[in-house]
């Protein structure tokens, strides 16, 4: 009796004590060196405004955030939408905040876009051409496409289409477009605007066929367990954090403009196409083939 | 000099800093290359830490999805730092060659990035996975080689660069070596130059210190020019001159010093605490008969010298060294040659600033003064004795005069009865006579028997006695006798001085007993200062009369009395002790005194020393005589005035038997009564001249005022001297002086009368 005491005091010590350190997942949303390079501007402007040193460590894959999330004990993650809406149901995260974009949004969209010079225009002409998804973990990148086809009456994508693949990014899955190693591609519009930043050419090279609802932006949620005053202290750093110049260069080099509070409510349209894509949030696994 | 050394020190260093500055060009040059060097290793550092980070990557990239797999936030760090190493490359070069081959690499980097990123998020489809992960490989070698192969080049670089700066060092040594060598060589001679500008005046400078310190005072050096050491040359001249000055004052000063000091003829020293004599006046010679250099040296001479009765005393007197008090007492020193001195010792402490330095004496020989103070105590003690013996004198001559008187009259009366009671009367008479000498010596040593001065020649009255003093002498001891050449008189009674002679011829032959030699000796001379407590000047003259014998001398404590009546040495019955107190009287009497020097067992010396007049012959006073043919009896009436009862009824008894009426008065109110009450009657009037309530003299002047023919004798048991010296005396009266010789007395009666 005790011993059960004793570990329930652990327990309690080790849940609600002040955390020293953060472990935040990131996404593969894009190149994972760049995405990286995106990410360590903000966690060290955060661990300057609090004091808690943030340590990202970044997925290899979608999927595998809400394993990994338990494995490696994460505190919190900056979950793309689907994986948000999962983490809600599977490992009862709450929402704390989620960027606004450079374009004053703070949702993105599922775009299926195709090279211009592919010739093909409508869901028909997509019939037996390659497709490259991103995850099965992705709302853009494969779950929105998923609802659409579905939604249109293609229900087995293998005998629909002649190929389809996961890039494992959206920019893989632009860039393999665009490279011709596929035909049609899945990808949030958020990194292909960044991809048009970067390489301006390639808005001419691409035309987008399908869009996607807006779904909230990959923003941050942490563990249900996370001490009150530490998650207070990181959502008032991260919705504050425009409001100083220095928050704001790290906004810039993020590519947002500020952060927005999140709940629940705000994943409501993943929850809809989810389930027009036939995805039960709370039970659904995958393997990526 | 201070321009020559700033211009020389000036001139190497600039020779220093050329040659440092041409070196420093060189080693600039060459530190420049050595950077290039040392960037280029680091270069081929940051070449080397990218061969690993793409090896590591490589690994890395083989390894994903394998259980020795890193996890992707490992891969993630290598690549960053991966392109952190691509660049820092492109950061050191600027060549556009090498800075196209690092952007060559960067762009490999990227795409390296991209491939490895879409191997490591490829999840599906092997053959995709695979040939993902075969396109990162292959940009992973080919990031690889072109890396390795810059390294072999910035290798071949680094080597040349190395030669190149090895050479440039060599060429900065050499330049350092020259401009240090240079530098040194100049130094050296400026500093020889230097050396022997300044040394040469310091060595004159030295120079005429020395000759200062050896006392050249004053002495100034020749050197002379227009640096700081012809300025010090300059000053040093000045302090030299100003210092000659000083030190001329000083010795100025100190001649003026010694003269006064050599002068004093008091003995004065300074002694220190532990009785170092550090100054000592020259007279201590003069003094002490030892040199100043025999006190300086021998400290405690000043103690040894010291009479030994009063030795305790000093050494007492030693103790208080420190007193603050001025200290003074008298001792006595034994000098050089054995001679015994007074000292009067002064001393106090000497301070200069509180500090204190010692003592400063001042020793005075008192010898005379002592001499002198012994002389006069005892010429006061003299005075005293013949006062009082003056006085025993007097009186006893008013009583020998009634015993004399009376005895005359009992032997007249007494003519014709028993032969037997004549002689007895007869016994008195000459015992009284005997009493007589003797009050007459006691007088004469009083100075106040009668005397009979007149100009005599000492050289005549020693032949007058001559051949008394030979048979006074005897045959054994031998007389001999010098005369004086300077033949001046003496105002003297010659009676008296026959008698002094006689005393001390006397007393010399008493000296020897077993016989000697008696010198007699008459002088002229000035007695020495302090001889005699009268004054004497250098032209007063005395003729002295010199008695010496070869006989046993006096002991020194007999010499204080010997002058003293009744003082005697010799066996009772053969002196009476007055026959030096005597002379000494008569001497005095003479307004002359007497020098005694004796030596044990050698002999003594008496001299008589009496002024020298100029007046020969001249006569003040002849002795009483007596005309025996004169009848002495008269008939009339006599007034005595006497308060000595038993001389005033003889004077009665004697005036009475020859015929005389007698009127008795007892004092002198009695005899202005009796004679006012029977002044037609009274013819003479007989005064006692020292008597109770009026003396005689002042009783003869009120009489004398009334009575113009007043006749009138005087008698008295003192001299005229003191008589005149109390105003009871003046010339012309008619004196007789007690005991009475009444034959005298009458005939002066007679003679008045008549």
């Amino acid at each position: 009796m005790k011993i059960i005491l004793i570990l329930l005091i652990m327990s309690f010590l080790t849940v609600h004590s002040e955390a020293t350190e953060l472990k935040i997942g990131l996404i593969p949303e894009q190149n994972v060196f760049i995405q990286v390079s995106r990410y360590k501007p903000l966690g060290e402007y955060i661990e300057k405004k609090t004091g808690i040193k943030i340590k990202f460590t970044i997925l290899s894959r979608y999927g595998n955030i809400i394993d990994h999330f338990i494995i490696e004990k994460m505190d919190g993650a900056f979950f793309g939408s689907f994986t948000g809406a999962m983490a809600i149901e599977k490992l009862r995260v709450d929402p704390i905040a989620r960027p606004v974009n450079l374009d004053g949004n703070s949702s993105y969209r599922g775009y299926i876009f195709v090279r211009k010079d592919s010739g093909i225009k409508t869901l028909a002409d997509m019939k037996n051409k390659r497709v490259v998804f991103v995850e099965k973990a992705t709302l853009a990148g494969y779950v929105f496409p998923i609802a659409l086809f579905r939604e249109k009456g293609i229900i087995d994508i293998g005998k629909y289409f002649k190929e389809y693949y996961f890039a494992g990014s959206h920019d893989a899955a632009i860039d393999a477009v665009l490279n011709k190693k596929a035909d049609i591609g899945c990808a949030k519009d958020s990194v292909l605007d960044r991809v048009v930043r970067r390489e301006p050419g390639v808005a001419n090279d691409l035309k987008i066929l399908f869009t996607s609802p807006g779904v909230p932006s990959n923003g941050l949620l942490v563990r249900k367990d996370l001490s009150v005053s530490v998650r207070n202290q990181l959502a008032e750093v991260l919705l504050n954090m425009d409001k100083d110049g220095e928050g704001r260069e790290v906004l810039k080099k993020f590519e947002a403009l500020r952060f927005i509070p999140t709940v629940k409510d705000d994943y409501k349209t993943v929850y809809e196409i989810s389930a027009k894509a036939g995805i039960d949030l709370r039970t659904y696994k995958f393997i990526n083939k | 000099m201070k321009k020559k050394i700033f211009i020389s020190l000036f001139a190497v260093l600039s020779l220093l800093i050329v040659g440092v500055f041409i070196a420093g060009i060189h080693i600039y040059k060459t530190a420049d290359s050595l950077t290039n060097i040392i960037k280029l290793y680091q270069i081929d550092y940051l070449r080397h830490d990218m061969i690993i980070s793409v090896q590591s990557v490589q690994s890395d990239l083989y390894t994903v999805g394998t259980p020795f797999g890193q996890n992707l936030d490992l891969i993630v760090e290598n690549v960053e730092k991966l392109e952190q190493t691509a660049m820092k490359c492109s950061k050191c070069h600027h060549t556009p060659e090498v800075l196209k081959r690092i952007g060559e690499v960067q762009g490999i980097v990227q795409d390296y990035k991209i491939s490895l990123s879409y191997y490591i998020t490829a999840s599906a489809d092997d053959v995709r996975i695979q040939r993902l992960k075969t396109n990162a490989a292959v940009k992973g070698q080919k990031l690889l080689e072109i890396t390795q192969d810059m390294s072999s080049i910035a290798s071949n670089k680094s080597n040349m660069i190395a030669g190149e700066v090895l050479s440039k060092i060599n060429d900065a040594m050499i330049i350092l070596y020259i401009s240090l060598s240079l530098s040194l060589v100049l130094g050296v001679v400026i500093s020889l130059n230097l050396i022997r500008r300044i040394s040469h005046p310091i060595n004159e400078l030295v120079s005429a210190t020395r000759a200062i310190s050896k006392g050249e005072i004053g002495y100034t050096t020749s050197y002379n020019d227009s640096t700081e050491f012809g300025e010090l040359a300059k000053s040093f001249n000045t302090m030299s001159t100003a210092l000659k000055d000083s030190y001329d004052k000083i010795k100025e000063s100190e001649w003026k010093f010694r003269i006064l000091s050599e002068f004093s003829q008091d003995w004065e020293y300074w002694i220190q605490e532990d009785r170092k004599i550090i100054y000592i006046s020259p007279s201590c010679e003069r003094m002490t008969g030892y040199s100043k250099e025999e006190f300086i040296e021998n400290p405690g001479l000043l103690t040894s010298i010291v009479h030994p009765e009063e030795k305790k005393l000093y050494i007492k007197h030693l103790e208080s060294f420190r007193n603050i008090q001025h200290d003074a007492l008298e001792f006595r020193i034994i000098t050089k040659n054995r001679e015994v001195k007074w000292i009067s010792h002064v001393c106090a402490p000497i301070y200069s600033d509180d500090k204190y330095l010692g003592r400063r004496v001042s020793n005075r020989d008192i010898t005379e003064k002592r001499r002198l103070e012994e002389q006069l105590s005892q010429a006061q003690k003299m005075e005293s004795l013949g006062h009082l013996a003056g006085g025993v004198a007097h009186d006893f001559n008013n009583l020998l005069t009634a015993i004399m008187g009376y005895s005359s009259l009992l032997k007249e009366a007494c003519r014709d009865s028993d032969p037997k009671v004549s002689r007895y009367i007869q016994n008195v008479l000459h015992a009284s006579e005997k009493a007589k000498d003797l009050t007459q010596s006691l007088l004469a040593f009083s100075r106040k028997q009668i005397i009979s001065p007149r100009s005599v020649n000492l050289n005549q009255i020693i032949r007058n006695i001559s051949e008394l003093l030979r048979r006074l002498l005897g045959e054994d001891i031998e007389l001999r006798i010098k005369y004086s050449d300077d033949g001046f008189p003496v105002f003297a009674d010659s009676n008296m001085l026959e008698q002094v002679i006689i005393n001390l011829v006397t007393n010399a032959r008493d000296a020897m007993p077993s016989g000697g030699i008696l010198s007699l000796e008459v002088s002229c001379e000035i007695p020495e200062k302090g001889l005699t407590e009268q004054s004497v000047d250098d032209h007063c003259r005395y003729m002295t009369i010199s008695v010496s014998d070869s006989g046993t001398g006096i002991d020194h404590s007999d010499l204080l009395h010997i002058f003293e009546p009744f003082f005697t040495t010799k066996e009772k019955g053969k002196g009476t002790g007055l026959g030096l107190a005597l002379a000494y009287g008569i001497a005095k009497q003479h307004n002359g005194f007497i020098d005694v020097q004796t030596e044990k067992n050698k002999g003594t010396t008496f001299k008589v020393y009496l002024p020298v007049v100029e007046i020969e012959d001249e006569l003040i006073s002849s002795p009483e005589s007596v005309n025996s043919e004169t009848d002495l009896s008269g008939s009339e009436t006599i007034l005595i005035a006497e308060d000595e009862e038993s001389v005033r009824e003889l004077l009665r008894d004697v005036l009475q038997k020859q015929g005389y009426k007698v009127i008795i008065a007892v004092d002198g109110n009695d005899a202005i009564e009796k004679y006012n009450a029977y002044q037609d009657k009274i013819d003479l009037v007989v005064f006692d001249v020292i008597m109770p309530k009026k003396n005689g003299k002042e009783v003869y002047d009120l009489i004398k005022k009334e009575n113009k023919d007043l006749k009138a004798i005087f008698i008295s048991g003192y001299t005229k001297d003191i008589l005149n010296s109390r105003g009871v005396y003046e010339e012309g009266i008619n004196f007789i002086s007690k005991p009475i010789n009444f034959e005298v007395f009458l005939q002066k009666i007679r003679n008045i009368l008549n």
